[in-house]
Protein backbone atom coordinates (compact mmCIF):
# COMPACT_ATOMS: atom_id res chain seq x y z
CA UNK A 1 0.00 0.00 0.00
CA UNK A 2 2.71 2.49 0.99
CA UNK A 3 5.26 2.57 -1.83
CA UNK A 4 8.45 4.46 -2.58
CA UNK A 5 6.32 7.18 -4.17
CA UNK A 6 4.88 8.04 -0.75
CA UNK A 7 8.09 8.04 1.29
CA UNK A 8 8.91 11.75 0.74
CA UNK A 9 5.57 12.52 2.44
CA UNK A 10 6.70 10.65 5.57
CA UNK A 11 9.91 12.51 6.37
CA UNK A 12 8.49 15.47 8.28
CA UNK A 13 9.40 18.10 5.69
CA UNK A 14 5.80 19.26 5.39
CA UNK A 15 3.13 18.93 8.08
CA UNK A 16 0.33 16.40 7.87
CA UNK A 17 -3.19 16.77 9.21
CA UNK A 18 -5.36 14.29 11.01
CA UNK A 19 -8.97 13.94 12.09
CA UNK A 20 -10.15 11.68 14.89
CA UNK A 21 -13.52 11.33 16.57
CA UNK A 22 -14.75 10.74 20.12
CA UNK A 23 -17.07 7.89 21.03
CA UNK A 24 -19.87 10.45 21.06
CA UNK A 25 -19.23 11.50 17.44
CA UNK A 26 -17.36 14.76 18.03
CA UNK A 27 -14.63 15.17 15.37
CA UNK A 28 -11.24 16.75 16.11
CA UNK A 29 -8.85 17.95 13.42
CA UNK A 30 -5.23 18.83 14.05
CA UNK A 31 -1.89 19.28 12.34
CA UNK A 32 0.92 16.86 13.08
CA UNK A 33 4.58 17.41 12.36
CA UNK A 34 5.25 13.96 10.95
CA UNK A 35 3.66 10.67 10.01
CA UNK A 36 6.37 8.00 10.26
CA UNK A 37 6.85 5.08 7.90
CA UNK A 38 6.83 1.71 9.66
CA UNK A 39 6.21 -0.76 6.83
CA UNK A 40 4.05 -1.02 3.72
CA UNK A 41 0.88 -1.28 5.78
CA UNK A 42 1.65 0.69 8.93
CA UNK A 43 2.60 4.21 9.97
CA UNK A 44 3.45 5.70 13.37
CA UNK A 45 2.49 8.91 15.12
CA UNK A 46 4.21 10.39 18.14
CA UNK A 47 2.35 10.42 21.43
CA UNK A 48 3.71 13.33 23.47
CA UNK A 49 0.75 14.72 25.42
CA UNK A 50 -2.54 13.16 26.44
CA UNK A 51 -4.37 15.49 24.08
CA UNK A 52 -7.74 15.25 22.36
CA UNK A 53 -6.34 13.14 19.53
CA UNK A 54 -4.97 10.58 21.99
CA UNK A 55 -8.18 10.60 24.02
CA UNK A 56 -10.25 10.04 20.89
CA UNK A 57 -8.04 7.20 19.70
CA UNK A 58 -8.45 5.40 23.02
CA UNK A 59 -12.23 5.62 22.53
CA UNK A 60 -12.42 5.04 18.77
CA UNK A 61 -9.52 3.62 16.71
CA UNK A 62 -10.47 5.19 13.37
CA UNK A 63 -8.55 8.19 12.05
CA UNK A 64 -8.02 9.98 8.77
CA UNK A 65 -4.77 11.69 7.77
CA UNK A 66 -3.48 13.63 4.80
CA UNK A 67 0.20 13.57 3.88
CA UNK A 68 1.95 15.86 1.40
CA UNK A 69 4.96 15.33 -0.87
CA UNK A 70 7.05 18.47 -0.14
CA UNK A 71 8.59 18.47 -3.60
CA UNK A 72 5.51 18.07 -5.74
CA UNK A 73 2.74 19.06 -3.28
CA UNK A 74 0.86 15.91 -4.19
CA UNK A 75 -1.49 14.93 -1.38
CA UNK A 76 -2.58 11.47 -0.22
CA UNK A 77 -5.42 10.57 2.13
CA UNK A 78 -4.92 7.70 4.58
CA UNK A 79 -7.69 5.84 6.38
CA UNK A 80 -6.03 4.67 9.60
CA UNK A 81 -6.85 2.34 12.45
CA UNK A 82 -4.92 2.42 15.72
CA UNK A 83 -3.09 -0.86 16.31
CA UNK A 84 -0.73 -0.60 19.30
CA UNK A 85 1.85 1.60 21.04
CA UNK A 86 5.59 1.05 21.45
CA UNK A 87 7.67 2.59 24.23
CA UNK A 88 11.08 1.27 23.21
CA UNK A 89 12.90 -0.15 20.20
CA UNK A 90 14.44 1.27 17.05
CA UNK A 91 11.38 3.19 15.83
CA UNK A 92 10.77 4.73 19.25
CA UNK A 93 14.43 5.78 19.55
CA UNK A 94 14.43 7.34 16.05
CA UNK A 95 11.28 9.31 16.80
CA UNK A 96 12.56 10.39 20.21
CA UNK A 97 15.85 11.64 18.74
CA UNK A 98 14.13 13.64 16.01
CA UNK A 99 11.63 15.18 18.44
CA UNK A 100 14.47 16.23 20.74
CA UNK A 101 16.21 17.88 17.80
CA UNK A 102 13.03 19.76 16.83
CA UNK A 103 12.48 20.82 20.45
CA UNK A 104 16.05 22.06 20.70
CA UNK A 105 15.74 24.08 17.48
CA UNK A 106 12.47 25.67 18.59
CA UNK A 107 13.50 26.44 22.16
CA UNK A 108 11.11 23.87 23.59
CA UNK A 109 13.54 21.37 25.09
CA UNK A 110 11.78 19.32 27.73
CA UNK A 111 8.31 20.20 26.48
CA UNK A 112 8.10 17.71 23.61
CA UNK A 113 8.80 14.41 25.34
CA UNK A 114 7.97 11.26 23.42
CA UNK A 115 5.86 8.92 25.53
CA UNK A 116 5.11 6.33 22.87
CA UNK A 117 5.14 5.56 19.17
CA UNK A 118 1.51 4.90 18.26
CA UNK A 119 1.27 2.43 15.39
CA UNK A 120 -1.64 2.60 12.96
CA UNK A 121 -2.71 0.17 10.24
CA UNK A 122 -3.26 1.89 6.89
CA UNK A 123 -6.63 0.68 5.58
CA UNK A 124 -6.52 2.76 2.42
CA UNK A 125 -4.26 5.27 0.71
CA UNK A 126 -5.68 7.42 -2.09
CA UNK A 127 -4.35 10.44 -3.94
CA UNK A 128 -6.26 13.66 -3.32
CA UNK A 129 -6.78 15.43 -6.61
CA UNK A 130 -8.53 18.82 -6.44
CA UNK B 1 -18.51 36.73 19.97
CA UNK B 2 -15.59 35.20 18.13
CA UNK B 3 -12.48 36.57 19.92
CA UNK B 4 -10.26 39.15 18.23
CA UNK B 5 -7.16 37.05 18.87
CA UNK B 6 -8.40 34.42 16.41
CA UNK B 7 -9.22 36.81 13.56
CA UNK B 8 -5.82 36.84 11.87
CA UNK B 9 -5.75 33.05 11.82
CA UNK B 10 -9.27 32.94 10.36
CA UNK B 11 -8.31 35.40 7.64
CA UNK B 12 -4.86 34.13 6.71
CA UNK B 13 -4.45 30.68 8.27
CA UNK B 14 -4.15 27.25 6.68
CA UNK B 15 -7.38 25.45 7.53
CA UNK B 16 -8.80 21.95 7.63
CA UNK B 17 -12.45 21.12 8.13
CA UNK B 18 -13.12 17.78 9.83
CA UNK B 19 -16.17 15.55 10.15
CA UNK B 20 -17.23 12.07 11.23
CA UNK B 21 -19.96 9.75 10.00
CA UNK B 22 -22.39 7.76 12.14
CA UNK B 23 -19.87 4.87 12.25
CA UNK B 24 -17.34 7.26 13.82
CA UNK B 25 -15.09 7.21 10.75
CA UNK B 26 -13.57 10.57 9.98
CA UNK B 27 -12.69 12.58 6.90
CA UNK B 28 -11.54 16.16 6.31
CA UNK B 29 -11.10 18.69 3.57
CA UNK B 30 -8.90 21.75 3.13
CA UNK B 31 -10.10 25.32 3.38
CA UNK B 32 -8.98 28.24 1.26
CA UNK B 33 -9.70 30.96 3.84
CA UNK B 34 -12.93 31.99 5.55
CA UNK B 35 -15.40 34.75 6.19
CA UNK B 36 -17.16 35.14 9.53
CA UNK B 37 -19.80 37.06 11.46
CA UNK B 38 -18.12 37.72 14.78
CA UNK B 39 -21.27 38.69 16.66
CA UNK B 40 -23.31 35.75 15.38
CA UNK B 41 -20.48 33.27 16.08
CA UNK B 42 -20.62 31.89 12.56
CA UNK B 43 -17.75 31.01 10.24
CA UNK B 44 -17.99 30.21 6.53
CA UNK B 45 -15.12 28.07 5.26
CA UNK B 46 -14.24 28.27 1.57
CA UNK B 47 -13.77 24.80 0.05
CA UNK B 48 -13.46 22.96 -3.23
CA UNK B 49 -16.63 20.90 -3.61
CA UNK B 50 -14.74 18.34 -5.73
CA UNK B 51 -12.76 17.13 -2.68
CA UNK B 52 -15.39 17.81 -0.01
CA UNK B 53 -18.20 15.41 -0.92
CA UNK B 54 -17.78 13.02 2.03
CA UNK B 55 -17.30 15.86 4.50
CA UNK B 56 -20.53 17.48 3.34
CA UNK B 57 -22.36 14.14 3.57
CA UNK B 58 -21.22 13.84 7.17
CA UNK B 59 -22.19 17.42 8.04
CA UNK B 60 -25.66 16.83 6.64
CA UNK B 61 -25.93 13.59 8.59
CA UNK B 62 -24.38 14.41 12.00
CA UNK B 63 -24.08 18.20 11.99
CA UNK B 64 -20.82 18.20 13.95
CA UNK B 65 -17.93 20.32 12.69
CA UNK B 66 -14.30 20.67 13.71
CA UNK B 67 -12.22 23.37 12.06
CA UNK B 68 -8.47 23.69 12.63
CA UNK B 69 -6.74 26.84 11.42
CA UNK B 70 -3.11 27.78 11.89
CA UNK B 71 -0.66 30.51 10.85
CA UNK B 72 2.93 29.92 9.68
CA UNK B 73 4.02 31.25 13.12
CA UNK B 74 2.37 28.05 14.53
CA UNK B 75 -0.37 30.09 16.25
CA UNK B 76 -3.40 27.88 15.80
CA UNK B 77 -6.99 27.41 16.94
CA UNK B 78 -9.64 24.76 16.77
CA UNK B 79 -13.29 25.75 16.38
CA UNK B 80 -16.02 23.24 17.09
CA UNK B 81 -19.68 23.65 16.37
CA UNK B 82 -22.80 22.81 14.43
CA UNK B 83 -23.16 22.81 10.65
CA UNK B 84 -25.67 25.35 9.36
CA UNK B 85 -25.65 25.31 5.55
CA UNK B 86 -23.64 25.53 2.34
CA UNK B 87 -23.87 28.43 -0.05
CA UNK B 88 -22.22 30.08 -3.04
CA UNK B 89 -19.34 32.43 -2.33
CA UNK B 90 -19.62 36.17 -2.90
CA UNK B 91 -17.26 38.11 -5.18
CA UNK B 92 -15.69 39.66 -2.09
CA UNK B 93 -15.06 36.22 -0.57
CA UNK B 94 -13.58 34.90 -3.80
CA UNK B 95 -11.33 37.94 -4.00
CA UNK B 96 -10.14 37.41 -0.42
CA UNK B 97 -9.48 33.73 -1.12
CA UNK B 98 -7.42 34.66 -4.16
CA UNK B 99 -5.28 36.99 -2.04
CA UNK B 100 -4.89 34.28 0.60
CA UNK B 101 -3.97 31.63 -1.98
CA UNK B 102 -1.45 33.90 -3.71
CA UNK B 103 0.20 34.58 -0.34
CA UNK B 104 0.42 30.83 0.29
CA UNK B 105 1.97 30.18 -3.11
CA UNK B 106 4.49 32.99 -2.54
CA UNK B 107 5.34 31.64 0.92
CA UNK B 108 5.87 28.12 -0.40
CA UNK B 109 7.89 29.44 -3.35
CA UNK B 110 10.15 31.36 -0.97
CA UNK B 111 10.91 28.03 0.73
CA UNK B 112 11.90 26.46 -2.57
CA UNK B 113 8.62 24.87 -3.66
CA UNK B 114 8.02 25.34 -7.40
CA UNK B 115 5.02 27.63 -7.97
CA UNK B 116 3.46 24.97 -10.18
CA UNK B 117 3.58 22.47 -7.32
CA UNK B 118 2.22 24.98 -4.79
CA UNK B 119 -0.61 25.60 -7.22
CA UNK B 120 -1.77 22.01 -6.76
CA UNK B 121 -2.98 22.97 -3.29
CA UNK B 122 -3.63 26.68 -3.63
CA UNK B 123 -4.14 27.24 -7.35
CA UNK B 124 -7.84 26.41 -7.54
CA UNK B 125 -10.52 28.88 -6.57
CA UNK B 126 -13.01 27.57 -3.98
CA UNK B 127 -16.57 27.11 -5.20
CA UNK B 128 -18.52 26.55 -1.99
CA UNK B 129 -19.00 28.10 1.44
CA UNK B 130 -19.61 25.85 4.44
CA UNK B 131 -21.14 27.75 7.34
CA UNK B 132 -21.21 26.58 10.93
CA UNK B 133 -22.07 28.01 14.34
CA UNK B 134 -19.12 28.10 16.71
CA UNK B 135 -19.72 26.52 20.13
CA UNK B 136 -16.19 26.04 21.46
CA UNK B 137 -12.73 27.39 20.60
CA UNK B 138 -9.48 25.77 21.71
CA UNK B 139 -5.90 26.98 21.51
CA UNK B 140 -3.83 24.70 19.31
CA UNK B 141 -0.53 26.55 19.29
CA UNK B 142 2.10 23.92 20.17
CA UNK B 143 3.15 24.07 23.81
CA UNK B 144 1.78 23.73 27.32
CA UNK B 145 -1.38 25.75 26.59
CA UNK B 146 -2.45 23.65 23.61
CA UNK B 147 -5.94 22.33 24.17
CA UNK B 148 -7.04 25.10 26.51
CA UNK B 149 -10.51 26.40 25.77
CA UNK B 150 -10.79 30.09 24.89
CA UNK B 151 -13.59 31.83 26.72
CA UNK B 152 -16.03 33.57 24.42
CA UNK B 153 -19.64 34.84 24.45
Amino acid sequence: MITEEHLPCLQGMFPSWMTTCSSKGEPNTTVISQVWYVDEEHVALSFQFFNKTKKNITENPHAFATIVNPGTMEMFDLELEYDHSETDGELFDDMDMKLEAIASMTGMTGIFKLQAADIYKVNSLTPRVP
Amino acid sequence: MIPEQTIEALRMGFGHLGSANSDLKTVHTDTLSTSFEQEKDTITCFVLSSISEKVLENFNSTGRVSFFVGLPSHEAYQFKGEFIATRSLTDEELSHSEKFRNNCIEALSSMGTPAEAAGKIFGNSPDLGVTFKVEHIYKQTPGPEAGQELPFN
